[in-house]
């Protein structure tokens, strides 16, 4: 019993533990999880990118409108030779958190590093530089094999990390590397062969090489990393554009550091917000918990368009996926006003090509518009049209409705052309728990097909199922899923609907193929004239959107919440407000 | 059979288990529908990229070749590079172990020790009212919804009356401070292990309580009980050193095995407190498809929960003298 007496001893001393003192200007940002690593080159998670971001800089870096690349580590632009294929850029004076000058070396060092051992997020973006060399100690210039109109929104704005603390791990890394690619090649294998299994265990050694203390040419610095609670960084007074204007902005850091603070679900961050406990919440939130944060006056609420989008795709390897007709028809059927309106209850805009509208520059601006101004009745005459020039039939043709969605007759019995009946197709969504509009949007294209005649059954699976299925397997009819963060350039519709790009684990799940489509894709990324290169991804969008292997659906609304009693001057940009110009303008509020 | 014949009988069972469990982790995991490198790999990542980071997984190897691997690791010791943390199994099993064992293994020994000593006194005075509040109690928090409790006392003495912090395992700001010295750091600890440990108690506390009762009444029907008392010791003696060791012996086992369990955590609480410990970490794991972590991590669980299945059955022969092997 003297134990159980013990209790409300403990319980007042804690209450008198109530509350915490507050900690000066130091802003305080909720993760839903913790980086999995600090080590930039093996870093694959957005919470470790997240944190990187306020050390790690880039050559260039966006405007806070997100248009234009500023000079960030570079001090001028970068001047493109076409016949010497190269590119020139100087550097700005600065110094690494330690106190060591930033170089050209740390520039040649880092493309080295990437092209050399392949490092998977960053090769792609350097492997057509054949040579970068640093000119002088402020002059860098970049040899590229061919021309690629990625190199500016890619390779230039690449992490860069510092030779001299990376300089060790690296040779040790190179050494193994020739160790392995000896052994490999004593054992038969092809010299490129050779090379990719050679690359295992280097790569490992670099990418799991423990760093908790990454250094830093940015804004903060790593001061603790106490895992599974909080990360500490404080301001850099090394930074180099601290307290200057860079691009007509005026640069902090106004705060004196910031602590990220982990937060393993939704409900138990947002109470932290409204209690003060974070200042910012860096992830998105429902819309359910709209109402509540809107009530109270200490919170604001910052919404902008993704950077992504969802779509609904189909496997063109497939019977009736494979016919343009069908896929038409299909698009004419889904009223993506609806989705918008009803599943994310106006948290979103409809889409029509594959370029979300956040990319401006590039988003097709006058797109086919399947349905688009037409009643229901319209969109499922449309539809029929399409299939029954096709040659497709019914045992039991669908009557639309008045009302949006609604069918006074119910299809049934879908004929192929040939007359065979259109088999049993499975429509792969992630689960409610992991994305509920991407299962609501789902679950209503399944509803709409059936009741058109169309034989779907709608399957929800746990997401990486469905990337296995889709991605590897190539096990799938029709599936919902998104992009994420797209980034500016535009070359991801090669990526993603490229032939070359038809092959396991390529990213042309739809197995998509159409050679005009190819010729220009290529030709696009190797156009260095933005207005000749946009023109050629206009009429990319142009062909997807008349072939459809994808119907993009809906960009959702990123919504954001911070404390608006405690900072101020948060920077809106495309994607929302967890930007570094954010933590670079943010000062706290005069009270 | 002697105990030491016993020891070797059983140490040899367990190896076997251990087997069939590496193996059954091992299947279970490749036949799960997930793909490791969903998570890992973005949109952006070329297909040799990605080939690359197959071959240093080294999901590139056929089937067999990956499950010799595995064993031969596995009997050298090495339990690999997690696919996401790129950093050694062990380690991270290391740094979250400690954790969940705080706040579980202390939760446990709680109300463990909390519902024999309630079960106890309340089969004494069967029939009271203090009988009757405690059962319908013990009944009534037993079945709450651990999620729903835990999001409500955390909305109350967290949000609404502040007594407690929300979440976590330390408040940055004592940390941070270099004013603070040991005792306020554990005090912090404390302090944030209270609502978990408060959920956790309420709703385990009834189940040991509920069944020591039980026992304790079926103890106290016994022959050596009414010798007890015929030759006139006080009721304190009985109840304490004749019915309870004898009522507790079922209650110890189950209290073995949780404890053997505890280390597992819990990925509810653990998620909804923010507990950086080893539940969750199972979860996310297992979700991700990091096949180096959640198989180390299910196997650390297994030899433990076999180990301590042992020194149950010895310790159990100890507690009662007719049991002998």
């Amino acid at each position: 019993m003297n134990f159980l007496k013990m209790g409300p001893v403990v319980l007042a001393l804690f209450m008198a533990m109530g509350s915490v003192p507050s900690y000066g200007a130091m802003v305080k940002v909720g993760l839903m999880e913790e980086p999995k690593t600090l080590n930039v080159l093996g870093a694959k998670d957005i919470w470790a990118s997240k944190v990187l971001l306020l050390s790690y800089q880039r050559l260039y870096y966006k405007d806070p409108s997100g248009r234009m690349l500023v000079p960030w580590l570079a001090s001028d632009e970068p001047v493109w030779d076409p016949k010497t294929k190269t590119i020139t850029f100087h550097l700005r004076e600065g110094t690494w958190d330690d106190g060591t000058p930033f170089t050209s070396e740390d520039v040649v060092f880092t493309a080295e590093l990437i092209t050399k051992f392949r490092i998977p997020d960053y090769w792609n973006n350097w492997n057509f530089v054949q040579k970068v060399e640093a000119l002088d100690p402020r002059t860098v210039r970049l040899h590229l094999t061919k021309p690629m109109a990625t190199v500016w929104e890619r390779t230039l704005t690449s992490v860069i990390i510092q030779k001299s603390r990376w300089k060790e791990i690296a040779q040790r890394a190179e050494r193994l590397l020739e160790d392995n690619l000896r052994s490999q090649e004593a054992a038969g294998k092809s010299r490129s062969q050779a090379y990719v299994a050679a690359l295992a265990k280097p790569l490992e050694l670099l990418t799991s090489y423990p760093v908790t203390k990454p250094e830093s040419m940015g804004p903060f610095v790593m001061q603790q990393w106490q895992r599974g609670a909080y990360i500490h960084m404080r301001r850099n007074d090394n930074f180099f554009a601290l307290n200057k204007e860079i691009d007509g902005h005026k640069v902090g850091p106004h705060v004196e550091g910031v602590i990220f603070k982990i937060y393993a679900n939704t409900d138990t961050a947002i109470l932290a917000l409204k209690k003060g406990d974070i200042d910012y919440l860096w992830w998105g939130i429902e819309s359910g918990y709209l109402e509540d944060l809107r009530a109270n006056p200490n919170i604001r609420i910052y919404s902008s368009l993704k950077s992504g989008y969802r779509y609904l795709g189909f496997n063109l390897r497939k019977a009736p996926m494979n016919d343009a007709a069908f896929r038409r028809a299909v698009a004419y059927l889904v009223d993506k006003d609806f989705i918008v309106q009803r599943i994310l209850h106006t948290q979103g805009c409809r889409l029509d090509t594959v370029v979300p509208p956040t990319n401006p520059q590039y988003c097709l601006h006058n797109p086919p518009l399947y349905g688009n101004s037409m009643s229901w009745m319209e969109r499922v005459e449309a539809a029929k049209k399409e299939l029954k020039e096709a040659g497709y039939t019914w045992e039991v043709e669908p009557v639309a409705g008045e009302i949006a969605g609604q069918f006074k007759k119910k299809g049934g019995g879908l004929k192929l052309p040939g007359g065979l009946p259109v088999p049993p197709l499975n429509l792969l969504t992630p689960p409610a728990d992991y994305d509920a509009q991407r299962a609501q949007t789902g679950n209503l294209i399944q509803q709409w097909l059936r009741d058109f005649g169309v034989p779907v059954n709608w399957r929800p699976m746990a997401f990486s199922a469905l990337v296995k299925k889709v991605e590897a397997e190539r096990d799938f009819d029709m599936f919902v899923s998104g992009w994420g963060a797209l980034g500016h350039d535009p070359d991801y519709l090669r990526s993603f609907f490229h032939s070359r790009a038809d092959v396991p684990e390529g990213k042309n799940a739809c197995g998509y193929r159409n050679p005009e489509f190819d010729r220009i894709a290529d030709l696009q990324v190797e156009t260095m004239d933005q207005r000749e290169r946009e023109a050629l991804v206009f009429k990319l969008q142009e062909i997807l959107m008349k072939d459809l292997p994808y119907i993009p659906l809906y960009v959702p609304m990123n919504l954001e919440a911070v404390r608006a009693d405690r900072f101020e001057g948060w920077v809106e940009m495309p994607g929302g407000i967890g930007n570094l110009w954010s933590f670079l303008q943010i000062r706290p509020k005069k009270r | 059979m002697n105990l030491r014949k016993f020891l070797l009988v059983r140490s040899g069972q367990i190896v076997v288990t251990f087997w069939i469990i590496l193996t059954l982790l091992f299947v279970l995991f490749r036949l799960a529908p997930s793909d490791p490198l969903s998570v890992v790999a973005d949109s952006l990542m070329s297909e040799e990229e990605i080939q690359i980071l197959k071959a240093q997984f080294g999901l590139d190897e056929p089937l067999h070749r990956q499950y010799l691997l595995y064993l031969w690791n596995f009997i050298r010791g090495e339990f690999g590079i997690s696919f996401h943390y790129r950093q050694p199994v062990v380690e991270i099993l290391g740094d979250r172990l400690p954790k969940t064992a705080l706040l579980f293994t202390t939760a446990t020994i709680l109300y463990a020790l909390a519902g024999i000593s309630l079960g106890k006194i309340l089969a004494w005075y069967r029939g009271s009212l203090l009988d009757s509040g405690m059962s319908f109690l013990g009944l009534l928090t037993h079945t709450f919804f651990l999620p729903w409790l835990a999001l409500l006392l955390v909305w109350v003495f967290g949000y609404k009356l502040g007594w407690f912090p929300l979440s976590g395992m330390i408040s940055p700001e004592i940390w941070l401070d270099p004013e603070s010295g040991f005792l306020a750091k554990f005090l912090d600890v404390l302090h944030h292990m209270a609502l978990p440990m408060g959920v956790l108690f309420l709703t385990h506390f009834g189940g040991y309580m509920l069944v020591m009762r039980t026992t304790m009444l079926e103890t106290l029907r016994e022959d050596y009980i009414l010798t007890a008392r015929a030759k006139g010791l006080p009721e304190k003696v009985i109840r304490n050193r004749h019915a309870a060791p004898n009522a507790s012996l079922p209650v110890v086992t189950s209290l073995g095995l949780s404890l053997a369990f505890s280390i597992n955590g819990g990925a509810l609480t653990e998620t909804i407190f923010s507990w950086p410990g080893l539940g969750r970490e199972l979860v996310a794991s297992v979700a991700h498809g990091d096949y180096p972590l959640a198989q180390a991590a299910f196997l650390f669980i297994a030899a433990f929960v076999l180990v301590a299945n042992l020194v149950v059955d010895v310790i159990y022969a100890y507690l009662d003298p007719r049991i002998r092997y």
